[in-house]
């Protein structure tokens, strides 16, 4: 759907002849963000109300710059890691319904920290990052191995929920041998948490989020060679066995450097790209940023609704996101069935 | 094998009886259990820990073996999909959801919690069905789209679960272990409220046997044999939804029963539902009773709860299961 | 000339104080605190405040309990273990359960954050906002009221648990007084177990205050059959055993209570819950049937700090003047 206009820009066809562009979405998109910062701000979470034309003394000061500020980062950046993530899976699985959590990724990344955790409890933190990503590494290797011959989209991920289910049952016995302190503490991030916001997890996520417009660039080819279907790819001469090991590593690494951070934030990679692709249909690279983008907000959204709902208990912005997304998503779905039927 | 294998799969229950009966911290020999059936001595620990902690137990776990295979077999006749089973079309996760909600946030007793589980896991199955429709696979003839849209629905409802936990850590403790399928005599008055509803379910199961058979043939052929398919189907999947969701009241969420056991019973017993149906449960009662053991002794003292060891068997069952179904031939 | 130097040194002392010192804490890191903290915030009730309170250090929020002092927790600690109302002395929390409010916690103005070694993530975050000393906790390093004492020699107030120490030590030499038949002889002469219910059985071990008072008694940690085989089982804190394994054990004393958060945590609860988990467990369980069962509160006595050790003192004081069954 995606195509050049006379111009050379890059533009979207929707049904009924209309055009966007590209960089006109993006820059709308950027704008909410924008808006969603600064609204952020202006509100008065907990006690401290920051005016922005006022000059800020040093509570709001670190109000902003040490708790606020990285705590928006990071959730923006986690969020789309985890859609674009998500995004990827879809195409390489051709179907709607992929995502990192469904295929035991995020549960070989968990299954690693838990590991380590119960092993060595004082280990220092910057241990995690490394072994959520060899988890996560792990697991897909063990997916490729038992689809091997067979990399077909239904075949990963049935044999993904398959691996899900069973190191579920893995992170339940080790969660018997945690102690109850890190037990309660485990069970909110283990539901996505943005509560450890600071700057070094911004940093540590950073690289991974700053390398993803290149992951995007790159893989366009291989995601067109997977689109296009095994056979014809080899009609074609191409390899798409590689091409879709290729995004699968980039989904995985993607989504344990969001893990590692924020927890598993489960059914945002089936969520974001729906929703994007019911708010502005494209394809190919344009999807996956639109998708990212869209992963980004929601968690941002989630996030301040969490962080202002005042209960006792503090939300997981991981539990926001799953209870308020089902019904966005289902009306994304709807949305797309309805596009698609008038389209065609 | 056919004709013989009610009987023997009958042998194998009892056998699987006695030896739950028996193993556990201490062996408690065959005349040891008779003697605590026939002439119990309340003052004999033996006959204690026989009748009112190892028989609930064992009583627990051939229901819920029993229920939530056949269930297994009713759903992936009338879906026609191999990969059907309470808990990979959501059933569980709901009733499981209902249960924890009716009892943090209505305040439920026990008796009433097996009415919401019994709407939750209809919602989550039809939650399923709706997603599934929803992705828009028409063309599906393996029907997968709705084992995805099962695992994201269940994936979905126990994220709510968990939230639903997390906010009163009193009840969190009671429920955390149901959770993760506790086939505990500490819930022996569970047993008692629901079982007659578990009953209810498979007894509706075996009557509609005849009528599935010939569903399986086609919907038209059915038709035109005097079945009234719409109807039929509906009955038949209310009645699973109530033998699972009855048994996933009583004892929490058991995973891979309701998958594995009649792929492995078909083979012994034909694709005829009449005897397609007791086979599964026999064969059910005994899978769950063997799990329930592993589950008590396998890292003694520790104890683990079974749906962990059903759930870790029923992962490697699934991947074999995949590997067997999906990844013949090629595949795009 | 004498009191010219003896000024000079006075003057030079007053400069000394109100520094800080740097120390090295538990996990390694090391820290700048404050000589005599007067803020300081505290990241787990029982295992830090309750001991910290004790001590006398002025603590000006604990994790785990609302703005306006009330816990968000089943139990509010203060109370049950040093019979703080929160009324008249309410001390803030530092946001919601399950995270930490950084805005909340730097408006408290802490001079020192005190966490445990569970805590190591969050200690960057958290030094923003003061510094910030973890302290061992974990069942495999911490023992008894091992926490207490060392949080004493950190914020120098050995003074103060020496106090509270003596009174405990007068405590337990009035018992053996008391009943010099009834208690072990030689330390280590008899085996003690912890039993927690919840919805199964747990064997607890490790650095509470019970088991520093049972050890000074004279018990030791009876030995689990099977236990040896998990190595990880050692530094557990908590062990969930089979409800059969429940049915076997028999130590010296057997020790049962129910979790903090079950509704009742009283005698007749206990007693109810080991009749749904261990039918007639009275009939059967050697303890029970020779009168070798205590029941203890389990929010009274899971602190390692000598309050909890004292209550764990009444709990056996209550069952040895019961007499001989």
């Amino acid at each position: 759907m995606s195509s050049r206009a006379l111009d050379g820009r890059r533009v979207l066809r929707l049904p009924g002849g209309m055009q966007i562009g590209l960089a006109n979405l993006a820059a709308a998109l950027a704008l909410t963000l924008t808006s969603l910062g600064l609204g952020a701000v202006s509100l008065s979470w907990g006690e401290t109300r920051l005016d922005l034309l006022a000059p800020l003394d040093a509570d709001q000061a670190f109000a902003l710059y040490q708790v606020r500020l990285p705590r928006l980062l990071l959730g923006f950046m986690a969020g789309w890691s985890v859609a674009l993530a998500g995004a990827m899976l879809q195409s390489l699985a051709r179907n709607p319904l992929a995502d990192p959590g469904l295929l035991g990724l995020s549960q070989g990344a968990m299954v690693a920290i838990m590991v380590l955790t119960v092993l060595a409890p004082g280990l220092p933190p910057a241990w995690l990052p490394g072994a959520a990503l060899l988890g996560g590494l792990a697991v897909a290797a063990l997916l490729l191995a038992l689809v091997r011959g067979h990399a077909g989209g239904l075949a990963v991920l049935l044999m993904g929920i398959a691996l899900e289910s069973t190191l579920s049952a893995v992170t339940a016995v080790l969660v018997l041998y945690t102690p109850p302190e890190t037990s309660h503490a485990l069970a909110g991030w283990m539901a996505g948490s943005l509560a450890l916001a600071d700057w070094p997890r911004v940093t540590m996520l950073a690289p991974w989020f700053a390398a993803s417009p290149i992951a995007i660039l790159l893989l366009g080819r291989a995601l067109r060679l997977i689109d296009l279907g095994t056979p014809m790819a080899m009609a074609l001469g191409l390899d798409a066995a590689r091409a879709r090991v290729a995004v699968l590593i980039v989904a995985v690494l993607l989504s344990s450097a969001a893990l590692t951070a924020v927890g598993p934030l489960m059914f945002l990679g089936v969520m974001a790209p729906q929703l994007a692709a019911a708010l502005s249909p494209a394809s190919g690279r344009a999807r996956l940023v639109l998708a990212a983008l869209t992963g980004g907000l929601l968690v941002t959204a989630a996030d301040m609704l969490a962080r202002n709902a005042g209960t006792d208990i503090g939300l997981p912005v991981g539990l926001v996101l799953v209870t308020l997304g089902a019904p966005l998503f289902v009306l994304a779905m709807r949305m797309r069935l309805f596009l698609r039927m008038s389209s065609s | 094998m056919r004709r013989g294998f009610p009987v023997l799969a009958a042998l194998a229950l009892a056998l699987c009886l006695l030896l739950a009966l028996s193993a556990g911290e201490s062996w408690i020999p065959p005349s040891g259990i008779w003697a605590a059936l026939a002439r119990f001595d309340e003052t004999r620990q033996a006959d204690v820990i026989v009748i009112y902690q190892r028989l609930p137990r064992a009583l627990i776990a051939m229901l819920a073996g029993a229920a939530l295979s056949m269930s297994g077999a009713v759903l992936q006749g009338v879906l026609r999909n191999p990969l059907a089973s309470p808990s990979l079309v959501g059933i569980n996760a709901g009733a499981a959801l209902a249960v924890v909600a009716g009892a943090f946030l209505l305040g439920l007793e026990p008796r009433a919690q097996g009415s919401a589980a019994l709407a939750g896991g209809g919602l989550g199955f039809l939650a399923s069905l709706g997603v599934a429709r929803l992705a828009g696979h028409a063309h599906d003839p393996r029907g997968l789209a709705l084992i995805l849209s099962g695992a994201i629905v269940s994936m979905f409802l126990g994220g709510l679960t968990q939230a639903l936990l997390l906010s009163d850590p009193a009840l969190r403790q009671d429920y955390l272990g149901w959770l993760g399928g506790n086939v505990s005599h500490v819930h022996a008055e569970r047993l008692a409220d629901f079982w007659g509803l578990a009953a209810l379910g498979m007894a509706a199961m075996l009557l509609l046997a005849r009528r599935l058979s010939l569903l399986a043939l086609g919907a038209e052929k059915a038709a035109s044999l005097g079945i009234d398919v719409a109807r039929t189907q509906l009955l038949a999947l209310g009645a699973a939804v109530l033998a699972s969701a009855s048994a996933v009241a009583i004892c929490g969420p058991l995973g891979f029963l309701g998958l594995v056991v009649p792929h492995l019973v078909r083979p012994l017993t034909g694709a005829r539902f009449g005897a397609l149906l007791p086979g599964c449960a026999l064969a059910g009662a005994c899978l769950c009773l063997l799990a329930d053991l592993i589950a008590r002794m396998a890292l003694a003292p520790l104890a683990l709860h079974t749906g962990v060891v059903l759930e870790l068997l029923g992962g490697i069952a699934f991947m074999l299961m995949v590997r067997r179904f999906y990844l013949r031939g090629a595949e795009a | 000339m004498r009191r010219l130097l003896m000024t000079a040194l006075v003057a030079l002392a007053a400069i000394g104080t109100g520094q800080a010192a740097e120390v090295t804490d538990d996990t390694g890191r090391q820290v700048r605190i404050p000589d005599d903290p007067q803020r300081v915030v505290a990241l787990h009730e029982p295992v830090l405040a309750v001991p910290l309170i004790e001590l006398g250090v002025p603590v000006v929020g604990i994790y785990g309990r609302g703005d306006d002092g009330s816990s968000l927790t089943a139990v509010d600690f203060l109370h049950e273990m040093l019979g703080r109302s929160k009324d008249a002395d309410p001390i803030p929390g530092i946001g919601p359960v399950g995270s930490i409010n950084l805005e909340k916690l730097r408006a408290l103005r802490p001079d020192l954050i005190i966490g445990t070694d569970y805590d190591a993530g969050k200690a960057k975050a958290l030094s923003q906002a003061a510094p910030v000393y973890l302290q061992n906790s974990s069942a495999a390093t911490a023992h008894g009221f091992s926490v207490q004492e060392e949080l004493a020699r950190v914020l120098h107030r050995e003074d103060r648990f020496r106090e509270l120490r003596a009174a405990y030590q007068a405590r337990l030499d009035g018992l053996r007084g008391q009943f010099p038949d009834r208690l072990p002889k030689a330390p280590g002469e008899r085996t003690y177990l912890i039993v927690m219910l919840t919805d199964q059985a747990n064997v607890v071990a490790g650095m509470s205050g019970a088991v520093q008072a049972l050890e000074d008694l004279g018990y030791r940690r009876a030995e689990i059959a099977g236990e040896g085989s998990t190595r990880q089982s050692r530094s557990m804190l908590i062990l969930p055993i089979g409800a059969e394994s429940l049915a076997g054990l028999n130590p010296d004393l057997l020790l049962v209570m129910t979790s903090f958060a079950a509704p009742a945590r009283d005698e007749a609860a206990a007693r109810a819950a080991l009749d749904r988990l261990s039918p007639g467990w009275d009939r059967f369980m050697a303890p029970a049937r020779e009168g070798r069962v205590v029941f203890l509160d389990s929010a009274r006595v899971t602190s390692p700090s000598v309050a909890s050790a004292m209550h764990t003192l009444d709990a056996v004081e209550g069952w040895l003047a019961g007499g001989p069954r």
